[in-house]
C-alpha cells in the first residue's frame, strides 16, 4: 500500500467501525507489479465490505482476470457512513484495497449492480474517486467506468453515469473487454481517446455503450431507443457462456479476516433456472440451466477445502435441489467431509418432499430453520405466478421436516402479486394455520416472511404495475392482526423501499437526475434500514415534479416501448406477453428442463440448450 | 498430542479482534491439514485454546496457544508440523516456536499473569518528552489509581513498570502490567490515568504491542515455553 494513504489509514482507521474493511491483505489477495502489466482493472462493489466478499461473482472474476499475468484487478467496497465522513474531511480519494492507489489511476473501474437500492453507492464512489458522475463529463484523463450484474438488464436509470455495461455472463466478455482497452492505449503509449474507445466496445458482443443508444419521448412516454452509431448493435445481446465446465471457478478465493455475511466454500451447481416463476428475473436473463458435472464439483470442493480451511461449504444455484445429480453430490460429499467437521448446506431448496430428504441427509443436527418459498397464500394465485408448488408439495414438505426433527419452519411469501385478492392473503394464514393444526403436539414453529412484490424488466410481469402503497401497508396491518398472539413470527418489508425498487428496475433515463438528486440530498446505503432516507427521495422527486407512486404503479401497454427493449436477453417478448395471457387465465407453463420446450426462444436464437449431467433432480 | 504455539500478530492483522485471530488460526490449520481433535456435543469446535486475546488495534511479537491434535501426525515430528502451518498461514499471523507439551494441569489462560506493552506515540518535542517522563515517574508514586471517581477499582497495584524512552526517534512507552484471570491492566487505561492524573498529553494515535506474555514466579519472569 502506498505510504501516504497508510499514513492517513494509520490516523484514521483507529476511530472507525471495522477498520478492516479498508486494508485488503486477504489469502489469495493478488499484489501485482502496477508497472508491468497492461491493463488495471478496479472491481467496485457498491455495498460494505462484508457484503461485497460475500458475493460470488467477485471472487469469479479475481481469480479470473488476476492469473493474466498482463492484468490487475483489485477492489473497493463502499465506505461507511463514519470511513466516507474522514476521507472527506482528510481529501483522501477512495483507493483500491490492494495497492491503495486512487480510482483515478485505474484504466477501468467495474461496478457491479445487484440490487436497484445500490444505484445511490455507485455515485457516492464515483464522487469519493474524484471521477466525474456523469458519462459525459468525463475525459481522455478518467478510467472507463462500467457495470455488469443483474440490474444491467435495465440499466436505463443509471445509464447516464456508466460508460459501458457488460450484458449476461461476465467471464468472456470481461477479459475481450479488458483487452480491447489494454490493445487501445497501448497503440496510443498509454493514453485514451475515449470517443474511439467506446466505439471499440460497442464493437464486441454483450457490450452496451449507452451514450450511443437515444431515447425519443412523445408526450412523455418512451416510443423508441435508436442507436446513433452504425458500429452500435440495434439490439446488444446478452453474452451466455454455454458450458459451465471448461469455465474458469476460483479454487483459490479470497479469504476474509474479518466475518463476512457468508463465510463459506461456495460450488455454483449450475447457472440459469427453467422452472419458469413468472415473477422471477433470475429465471429468465440466466437462462438456460447449465449444469456442472458430479465429478468436477467433486474436484472443486476438495479443492476448496484444502485452499480456505473453512468449515461450511454451500451448493449454491437458483434452485439447488433441481441439480440432477443432487442425491449423488450431496451423499459424497457429507461423507468426505464429516471426519473434518466440515458442514455442507443447500440454498434455495424447494418446498417438496424430496427436498426435505436431501436436508436431512445433510443436517444431522437440526440446527437451523428449514425454510420455504411457496411464494403465494392459495394454488390460484400460485398457478398465476407458475409457482409450481401444490398445497401437498407444501405440507408433505412440512410434515417430513417435522418428522426428521426440525420444529422451526420458515415460509416465504410476497404480497402485491398481479391477480391477488385478499382471498390470497387470507390463503397465507390458512396455510400457516393448517400446517400448526397438522401438528398439534410437537411445537412446531413458523417464521412467515412477506415481501412486496417488485415488478421486474425481461419477465412476464414485466408490464404490471407494483401495488399500492397504501393496499400493500393495509395486506401487512392485516396480517399482523391475524398473526397476533399465534405461534407464529411475522415479517414483513418496508413498502417505502420496494416503491423505490421498482421505480427503478422499470424506469428509463430520465430517472437519472432523480437518482443524482437522491445523492445529492444525502441518500446512500438505501438497502440498509438504518440509512434509508425515505425525505431525501422525496425531495428529489418532487424536484423534478415527479410521484414516485406513479412511475412504480404505471402499467405498460403491450404495444409499448418498454426501456429495456434494446437489450436482449435471450427470451422472446412475445414468449413474455403470452406467459403474461397464461396467467392472467390462471394457466400453468411447465418446466423445459427435460419435457416439452416452452417456446421462449431461447436456444435456438443463442444457438445453445440445457447441460445436465444426471436424471435426479426434485 | 498437544502442540503449543507462539506466534506474531504483525501489523497486518492490527485491526482484527481476537475472534478474527481463532478463526483465522483455525483456518490455517485446517489448510496445513493438521489432524485437529474436535470436542463432543452439537457444536463441535477445534481444541485450540488460547493464552489471552489480543484487542483489536493492538500487534504482538507473543501470542501463546495450545491446539490438540491426533496422535496420528506425531510421526511427522514438530519440525514439520511448524513448516506446513508457517505455510499456511496468511500475513496476518507468523509461527515464531512450537512445541509438543504434555498435557498441562492447568490452561494457558491460567497460568498467564502478566504482559508487556510497547506503546509508540506520535514523536514529541523535548519539552513532550520531559513532560511525559515526569508523568510517568509522578504516575509510579500514586498508591492508588482508579478510572471511575470516585470508588473505581485500584489499579495501582497491577502496574508493574512503567518506563518512557526514545527508539529510532519515536517516542515508545514500556509497561509490564497483571494480565489473566486475578486481574488485567490495559494498557489504554494507563495511558489514560497518565492524561487525566499527571497531564501528560499523550498525544493519539497510540500504537499498542504486546510484547509478550508472561507468568511471574518466584524466579522471574517465565514465558509459557519455558514452563
Ligand atoms: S428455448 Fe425452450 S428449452 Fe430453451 S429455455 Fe426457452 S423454453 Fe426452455
Amino acid at each position: 500500500m502506498r505510504k501516504e494513504v497508510g499514513d492517513e489509514l494509520q490516523r484514521i482507521l483507529p476511530q472507525v467501525v471495522k477498520p478492516q474493511r479498508y486494508l485488503g491483505g486477504e489469502l489469495n489477495s493478488a499484489e501485482k507489479d502496477w508497472e508491468s502489466v497492461q491493463v488495471r482493472y478496479l472491481f467496485a462493489f457498491p455495498d460494505v465490505y462484508e457484503v461485497g466478499m460475500s458475493h460470488l461473482g467477485l471472487q469469479i472474476l479475481y481469480g479470473l482476470v488476476n492469473r493474466r499475468p498482463d492484468m490487475l484487478m483489485e477492489r473497493v467496497f463502499a465506505p461507511w457512513t463514519d470511513m466516507e465522513r474522514f476521507m472527506r474531511e482528510a481529501r483522501l480519494p477512495l483507493f483500491g484495497l490492494e495497492s491503495g492507489r486512487p480510482m483515478k489511476e485505474y484504466d477501468c473501474i467495474g461496478f457491479t449492480l445487484q440490487y436497484e437500492l445500490s444505484f445511490t453507492n455507485v455515485l457516492n464512489m464515483l464522487s469519493l474517486g474524484d471521477i466525474p458522475l456523469w458519462a459525459d463529463e468525463r475525459d481522455n484523463t478518467c478510467p472507463l467506468v462500467i457495470a455488469g450484474g443483474p440490474c444491467a438488464s435495465n440499466p436505463e436509470p443509471a445509464a447516464p453515469f456508466i460508460d459501458a455495461f457488460v450484458l449476461g455472463d461476465g467471464e468472456e466478455v470481461q477479459l475481450e473487454l479488458l483487452e480491447t482497452v489494454a490493445a487501445h492505449r497501448r497503440v496510443r503509449n498509454g493514453a485514451q481517446d475515449r470517443d474511439a474507445l467506446l466505439r471499440e466496445l460497442a464493437g464486441i458482443p454483450g457490450v452496451y455503450v449507452p451514450s450511443f443508444y437515444q431515447p425519443e419521448y412523445e408526450n412523455g412516454v418512451l416510443t423508441r431507443v435508436s442507436r446513433i452509431i452504425p458500429e452500435a448493435p440495434a439490439r446488444v445481446t446478452r453474452r451466455i457462456i454455454p458450458d459451465l465446465e471448461t469455465a474458469f471457478f476460483p479454487v483459490k478465493p479470497l479469504i476474509p479476516y474479518i466475518e463476512v455475511v457468508h463465510d463459506r466454500m461456495v460450488l455454483e451447481l449450475f447457472r440459469g433456472c427453467v422452472r419458469g416463476c413468472r415473477f422471477c428475473q433470475a429465471g429468465m436473463i440466466y437462462r438456460p440451466v447449465r449444469e456442472r458435472s458430479l465429478e468436477t464439483l467433486l474436484g472443486q470442493a476438495r479443492d476448496l477445502a484444502l485452499n480456505t480451511g473453512h468449515h461450511e461449504i454451500s451448493l449454491t444455484s437458483l434452485s439447488s435441489s433441481d441439480y440432477s445429480c443432487i442425491p449423488e453430490l450431496v451423499k459424497t460429499l457429507v461423507g468426505d467431509f464429516e471426519e473434518r467437521h466440515i458442514g455442507v448446506s443447500l440454498s434455495s431448496l424447494r418446498a417438496d418432499a424430496f427436498s426435505v430428504h436431501l436436508a436431512r441427509e445433510i443436517q444431522k443436527i437440526r440446527k437451523t430453520g428449514l425454510t420455504f418459498a411457496p411464494e403465494a397464500g392459495t394454488q390460484r394465485l400460485r398457478d398465476i405466478i407458475n409457482k409450481g408448488v401444490t398445497e401437498a408439495d407444501i405440507t408433505q414438505a412440512v410434515d417430513a421436516a417435522v418428522q426428521s426433527g426440525w420444529r422451526q419452519i420458515k415460509l416465504y411469501f410476497m404480497m402485491g402479486l398481479p391477480g391477488e385478492t385478499m382471498a390470497d392473503i387470507e390463503g397465507i394464514v390458512q396455510l400457516c394455520e393448517k400446517i400448526l393444526s397438522e401438528h398439534p403436539k410437537r411445537g412446531v414453529r413458523i417464521t412467515v416472511s412477506v415481501s412486496n412484490f417488485v415488478p421486474k424488466a425481461h419477465t412476464p410481469f414485466q408490464w404490471c404495475g407494483q401495488d399500492a402503497q397504501a393496499n400493500l401497508m393495509e395486506k401487512q396491518q392485516f396480517l399482523r392482526q391475524k398473526f397476533r398472539g399465534r405461534k407464529i413470527v411475522y415479517h414483513y418489508h418496508d413498502a417505502a423501499t420496494s416503491l423505490l425498487e421498482a421505480v427503478f428496475a422499470r424506469g428509463d433515463r430520465r430517472l437519472a437526475k432523480v437518482l443524482h438528486e437522491a445523492w445529492r440530498r444525502g441518500s446512500r446505503f438505501d438497502g440498509w434500514t438504518e440509512l434509508f432516507n425515505w425525505e431525501a427521495w422525496q425531495g428529489a422527486f418532487e424536484a423534478f415534479g415527479l410521484d414516485p407512486e406513479v412511475l412504480a404503479g404505471a402499467r405498460f401497454e403491450e404495444d409499448q416501448c418498454l426501456p429495456w427493449d434494446h437489450l436482449d436477453y435471450g427470451v422472446d417478448k412475445v414468449f413474455l406477453r403470452e406467459e403474461y395471457r397464461r396467467a392472467a387465465d390462471g394457466r400453468t407453463t411447465p418446466d423445459c428442463r427435460r419435457g416439452e420446450c416452452a417456446g421462449c426462444g431461447l436456444c435456438g436464437r443463442l444457438d445453445t440448450s440445457h447441460v445436465l449431467w444426471g436424471a435426479a433432480g426434485s | 498430542m498437544i502442540l503449543r504455539m507462539k506466534y506474531r500478530k504483525t501489523e497486518a492483522g492490527r485491526y482484527l479482534s481476537h475472534l478474527d485471530m481463532a478463526r483465522t488460526i483455525e483456518r490455517t490449520f485446517r489448510r496445513a491439514e493438521l489432524p485437529l481433535v474436535f470436542s463432543a456435543g452439537f457444536n463441535p469446535h477445534p481444541k485450540i485454546s488460547f493464552a489471552s486475546a489480543l484487542a483489536v488495534g493492538v500487534t504482538s511479537d507473543g501470542e501463546y496457544l495450545d491446539a490438540e491434535l491426533s496422535e496420528l501426525c506425531r510421526a511427522e515430528g514438530v519440525p514439520a508440523l511448524a513448516d506446513k502451518i508457517s505455510r499456511a498461514a496468511p500475513k496476518v499471523i507468523e509461527l515464531l516456536a512450537l512445541m509438543e507439551i504434555r498435557k498441562p494441569e492447568r490452561s494457558l489462560s491460567a497460568v498467564i499473569n502478566r504482559a508487556r506493552y510497547l506503546i509508540t506515540l506520535p514523536s514529541a518535542d523535548p519539552a513532550g518528552l520531559a513532560r511525559s517522563k515526569a508523568a510517568a515517574a509522578k504516575l509510579l508514586e500514586f498508591e492508588t489509581l482508579s478510572l471511575k471517581q470516585p470508588q473505581g477499582k485500584n489499579l495501582r497495584p497491577w502496574l508493574y513498570e512503567l518506563s518512557i524512552s526514545v527508539k529510532d526517534r519515536q517516542v515508545v512507552l514500556d509497561m509490564l502490567t497483571e494480565t489473566g484471570q486475578a486481574g488485567n491492566l490495559k494498557p489504554q487505561d494507563v495511558l489514560t490515568l497518565l492524561n487525566d492524573e499527571c497531564r501528560a498529553n499523550l498525544d493519539k494515535p497510540w500504537l499498542i504491542h504486546r510484547e509478550g506474555l508472561y507468568t511471574q514466579t518466584g524466579g522471574g519472569l517465565r514465558t509459557p515455553m519455558d514452563l
